[in-house]
C-alpha cells in the first residue's frame, strides 16, 4: 500500500514520495519538492524511498510547515524559465517566507531549525538562522539570556572582564 | 589498581637502597625517588580536587563518601602502625640501615608494602571516592540530575581507563624489577650489584615511558578528541550541554524535558545552545558585530565561540577592509608587542588542562607535554584561540576590531582632499593616522608635520575620503615607478609630489597627455615612444604652473625645485574603481 502509493505519479508525470513524520502523519510530495532536502535527494539517488521516508526526528506539525515551504519553493524553481512568472513568484515567495518565519513562536522556530538541519534544506536553514540572529540584534546580554534560556555561568571576575571588553556594543 | 603497582616499584627502589653501598647509584636512585613521589602526589591530588567538586554536589554521594572515609580512617590507623614499625627504613632518611639477613629483608619488604597499601588509602581517598561516586552513579535513584550522572560516569570511565590501560603495562614492567630485587641479596660481588642497580634504573625508565605512552594514548584517543576546550568546560561542570553532545534533535527534545526545572522556567525561550552545531554557527555568522560582542557576555560557552577569529575576521574585512591595510596591521602588531613587553597587558598564561598539568609534573614530561600540546593544537582551529581570563586577550581579531571600532587604535591610512575644501590639496591623497569615532561614524585624521609646520588634525572625515595605502612606500620615501615604460596618453596615474624636501609626499591624480607636437590623432600618435611623458593635471586652468609637467621615461627620479615642488614616483591606476574614486573629487571650479 505504501509502496503502491509511493509509485503513484502526478499528472505531470513526476514520481511521488511519501514522507512519514514522527507521529505517523503521511505527506505525499513530488520528487522535485522533496529533493530540496539534501537528505531525501540522496535517498532518491540511492533508490530507497519506495516504502516512504520515515522521519523520526520531525513532528507532523513541523513537517507540514517544511512541506509547505518546499512546495512554494519548488514552484519557484519550476517557473524559473518564465521570467515574468518567476519575478512575480519571487515577490510572493519573499512574502511567504517572511510570514512563515515571523509568525513562529520560539519553540516552533527551534524545531523548524532542527528539522531544516536534519533534512538538510539549506535555504530553510539559512532563513530560520537569520531569524534567530535578528532576534538577537540590539539586545543586552541579560535579555539574550532570557530569550534563549541560557544560564550565566561566569564567575563575577570573568563576567566583569568580558563585559568590560565588549561594553562598547551595548553600553551606550 | 594501577596505582598499587606504581608503589611496588617504589618498594623496588627502597630495597635497592637497603642492600646497596654504592654512593653514586644511591644518589641517583634517591633523586629519581623524589621526582617520582612528587609526580605521584600530582597524580592523586589533582583529580581529587576536581572530583570532590563534582561529588560534593550530591548528598547521596557525600554520605557514601563518609562511610568510605570511615573505612579509610580505620585503615589509616593500621597504616600509622605500619609506618611506625618500618620507619627506620624510610628512604628519605638518607642513612639507610643495612639489614643483615635476607629473612629480615623479606619482612622489610612486607612491612613496606603494608605502608604502601595504607598510604594509598590515607594520602588520598581518590580511589575510594571514585569507586563510591561511580557506584552511586550507577545505582543513583531516578530523580538524580542527569547531568551529574553523566559527570560521574565520565569520571568512572576516565578513572578506569587510566587504571586498566596502565596497570597491565606496569605489571609487565614491574615484575622483572621485583624478581631482580629478590634475587639480588645472593649477589655479593660489587659488579653484580652495579649491574643490578643499573638494571633497576633501566626498568624504572621503561616503566615510566610505558606509563606515559599509555596515558598519552588515552588522552589522544578517548574523551571526544580530548580537546582542551571541552576539558575546560567539563571542569567547570557546565550545566548547559554543548549541542554536540546531542546528535539527534529528537533526543535533544527529550533530554530537555528531563532536565526539567530550567527549561520550565522559560518555556517560551529558544534553547540556543541546543541547536545543532551547523545551525548555531550559521546564527553566529549572521550576527552584527554589536550583537556578537553582547553574545560573548552571555555565558562561558558563548564567550569562547563568539570570540572566534573566523567570525571577527569577516567583520573586520566587511567594515574596515577598505581602510585598513598591511601598514595598519603592522602597527597594530607592533603596539601589541610593545604593550606585552612593557607589561601593561601581560599575556595571560595559557590555562592548563588537567592532563597538561599532570603530564608536566611527571619526569620525562616533555614526551606527553609535546604530544598533548600537539593534540590540542590539532583540535583547535589554528586561528581560534579562546580568550583566557582574566585579562582580555589582545592578540585576537576581536580585539583588533574593538580597538579600531572604539577609536583606541589610530591606524595609518590615506585621506583624499585633506583639510576638506582646502584648495591647495584638491585631488591629492595624503598619509595620516586615523581614529574612528563611533558616534559620528567618521574619522579624525592626524597629518604628520610638514617640515616645521606642526601636525594638523581634521575631524569629521567621511568614509569616502579614506583609503588604505595602495603601496607600501612610506610618505617620506621616493616610490619606485615601475610603469613609466607603459604610460600612454589617456592613462590615469597618481604621482608623488611635495612642496619641499622636508615635507612628506602626497599622491596627486593626473592623466597622461600628448606631446605638444602631437595632434592627438589615435593612429598617428607616437607619444608612447617619446623619451618624455607628459603629465597633465587638468583641474588646473590652462597656463597654471600646476597644470602640466614632464618626466623622463628612462631615468626619472625626484624632479623639481623649491618653486614648483618636487615630483616623485608614479603609479599607473589599474582599476576603474580607483579612477572613479579619484574622479569623484573633481572640483566644480577650475583651479589656478
Amino acid at each position: 500500500m505504501a509502496a503502491a502509493a509511493a509509485e503513484a505519479t502526478t499528472d505531470g508525470g513526476g514520481k511521488m514520495i511519501i514522507l512519514i513524520s514522527a507521529d505517523g502523519k503521511r505527506f505525499e510530495v513530488t520528487e522535485a519538492v522533496a529533493s530540496q532536502s539534501q537528505l531525501i535527494s540522496n535517498m532518491i539517488e540511492d533508490d530507497c524511498t519506495e516504502n516512504g521516508v520515515r522521519l523520526p526526528n520531525v513532528d507532523g506539525d513541523i513537517l507540514t510547515m517544511v512541506v509547505d515551504y518546499c512546495n512554494m519553493h519548488a514552484g519557484d524553481a519550476a517557473a524559473a524559465g518564465d521570467t515574468m512568472k518567476a519575478s512575480s513568484t519571487e515577490e510572493e515567495l519573499k512574502k511567504f517566507d517572511a510570514e512563515l518565519v515571523q509568525a513562529l513562536e520560539n519553540p516552533v522556530l527551534f524545531k523548524l531549525i532542527l528539522a531544516a538541519n536534519f533534512l538538510n534544506i539549506k535555504s530553510l536553514l539559512d532563513m530560520t538562522c537569520q531569524r534567530v540572529a535578528d532576534m538577537m540584534s540590539g539586545k543586552t546580554p541579560e535579555q539574550m539570556r532570557e530569550t534563549f534560556s541560557i544560564e550565566n555561568d561566569f564567575t563575577p571576575e570573568e563576567e566583569a572582564a568580558i563585559r568590560q571588553e565588549n561594553a562598547w556594543a551595548f553600553d551606550d | 589498581m594501577g596505582k598499587g603497582k606504581v608503589i611496588t616499584s617504589k618498594q623496588a627502589m627502597t630495597m635497592s637502597i637497603l642492600v646497596d653501598d654504592y654512593e653514586t647509584t644511591r644518589v641517583l636512585v634517591l633523586l629519581l625517588w623524589e621526582a617520582f613521589g612528587w609526580g605521584q602526589r600530582w597524580l592523586w591530588l589533582a583529580p581529587r580536587k576536581q572530583k570532590r567538586a563534582v561529588a560534593s554536589a550530591n548528598d547521596d554521594a557525600r554520605r557514601g563518601e563518609a562511610e568510605e572515609g570511615g573505612r579509610g580512617r580505620q585503615e589509616s590507623f593500621g597504616c600509622k602502625a605500619a609506618v611506625a614499625t618500618s620507619s627506620p627504613l624510610s628512604p628519605l632518611s638518607g642513612a639507610a640501615p643495612y639489614p643483615a639477613t635476607s629473612p629480615s629483608l623479606a619482612r622489610a619488604v612486607h612491612a613496606r608494602s603494608a605502608v604502601v597499601r595504607c598510604t594509598t588509602t590515607t594520602t588520598s581517598t581518590t580511589t575510594a571516592r571514585t569507586g563510591t561516586a561511580s557506584h552511586r552513579a550507577r545505582n543513583a535513584p531516578l530523580h538524580h540530575h542527569q547531568q551529574q550522572q553523566q559527570d560521574y560516569k565520565r569520571l568512572l570511565v576516565r578513572g578506569r581507563g587510566r587504571g586498566s590501560a596502565s596497570s597491565s603495562l606496569l605489571l609487565i614492567s614491574t615484575l622483572p624489577a621485583f624478581t631482580l630485587m629478590l634475587v639480588a641479596p645472593a649477589a655479593t660481588h660489587k659488579h653484580c650489584k652495579l649491574v643490578r642497580e643499573l638494571g633497576l634504573v633501566a626498568l624504572l625508565l621503561v616503566r615510566e615511558l610505558l606509563h606515559h605512552s599509555a596515558s598519552a594514548a588515552c588522552a589522544w584517543s578517548g574523551e571526544g578528541g580530548g580537546s582542551s576546550n571541552k576539558e575546560r568546560e567539563r571542569e567547570r561542570g557546565v550545566r548547559i550541554m554543548p549541542s554536540k553532545a546531542k546528535p539527534e534533535p529528537a533526543l535533544a527534545a527529550r533530554e530537555e524535558g528531563e532536565e526539567g526545572t530550567e527549561a520550565e522556567l522559560n518555556a517560551a525561550a529558544l534553547p540556543l545552545l541546543d541547536l545543532p552545531e551547523l545551525a548555531l554557527e550559521r546564527v553566529l555568522e549572521e550576527l552584527e558585530p554589536p550583537s556578537l560582542a553582547a553574545m560573548a557576555c552571555v555565558c562561558v560557552a558563548l564567550r569562547d565561540r563568539c570570540s572566534a577569529d573566523t567570525l571577527w575576521g569577516r567583520h573586520v574585512n566587511r567594515k574596515w577592509g577598505r581602510v585598513l591595510g598591511a601598514a595598519a596591521r603592522k602597527e597594530w602588531e607592533a603596539e601589541l608587542a610593545a604593550r606585552r613587553s612593557s607589561g601593561a597587558l601581560p599575556r595571560p598564561a595559557r590555562r592548563r588542562s588537567l592532563a597538561d598539568s599532570l603530564a608536566c609534573a611527571w619526569p620525562f614530561s616533555w614526551i606527553t607535554c609535546r604530544w598533548l600540546k600537539g593534540n590540542a593544537v590539532a583540535a583547535e582551529p589554528a586561528a581560534a584561540t579562546p580568550s583566557p581570563l582574566p585579562s582580555p586577550a589582545t592578540d585576537t581579531v576581536a580585539a583588533w576590531y574593538r580597538a579600531v571600532e572604539c577609536g583606541e587604535f589610530s591606524f595609518p591610512a590615506q585621506v583624499y582632499n585633506r583639510e576638506d575644501g582646502h584648495v591647495g590639496f584638491v585631488l591629492s591623497c595624503y598619509d595620516a593616522h586615523l581614529r574612528y569615532d563611533r558616534r559620528t561614524d567618521t574619522f579624525t585624521a592626524r597629518y604628520p608635520p610638514h617640515g616645521r609646520k606642526p601636525a594638523k588634525e581634521e575631524s569629521g572625515v567621511q568614509w569616502s575620503r579614506v583609503r588604505s595605502p595602495p603601496v607600501s612606500t612610506p610618505a617620506h620615501d621616493l616610490h619606485a615607478s615601475g610603469c613609466l615604460g607603459d604610460l600612454r596618453p589617456g592613462d590615469h596615474f597618481e604621482i608623488q609630489w611635495r612642496k619641499n624636501k622636508d615635507f612628506p609626499y602626497g599622491w596627486w591624480y593626473g592623466v597622461v597627455g600628448h606631446q605638444e607636437t602631437c595632434n592627438a590623432n589615435e593612429h598617428l600618435c607616437r607619444c608612447h615612444e617619446d623619451d618624455m611623458v607628459v603629465l597633465e593635471f587638468k583641474h588646473y586652468a590652462a597656463g597654471s604652473r600646476w597644470r602640466q609637467t614632464t618626466v623622463s621615461r628612462k631615468d626619472h627620479r625626484e624632479k623639481g625645485d623649491e618653486t614648483d615642488g618636487f615630483y616623485g614616483g608614479i603609479r599607473k591606476l589599474q582599476t576603474s574603481d580607483e579612477i572613479s574614486t579619484w574622479r569623484k573629487f573633481w572640483p566644480v571650479d577650475v583651479l589656478n
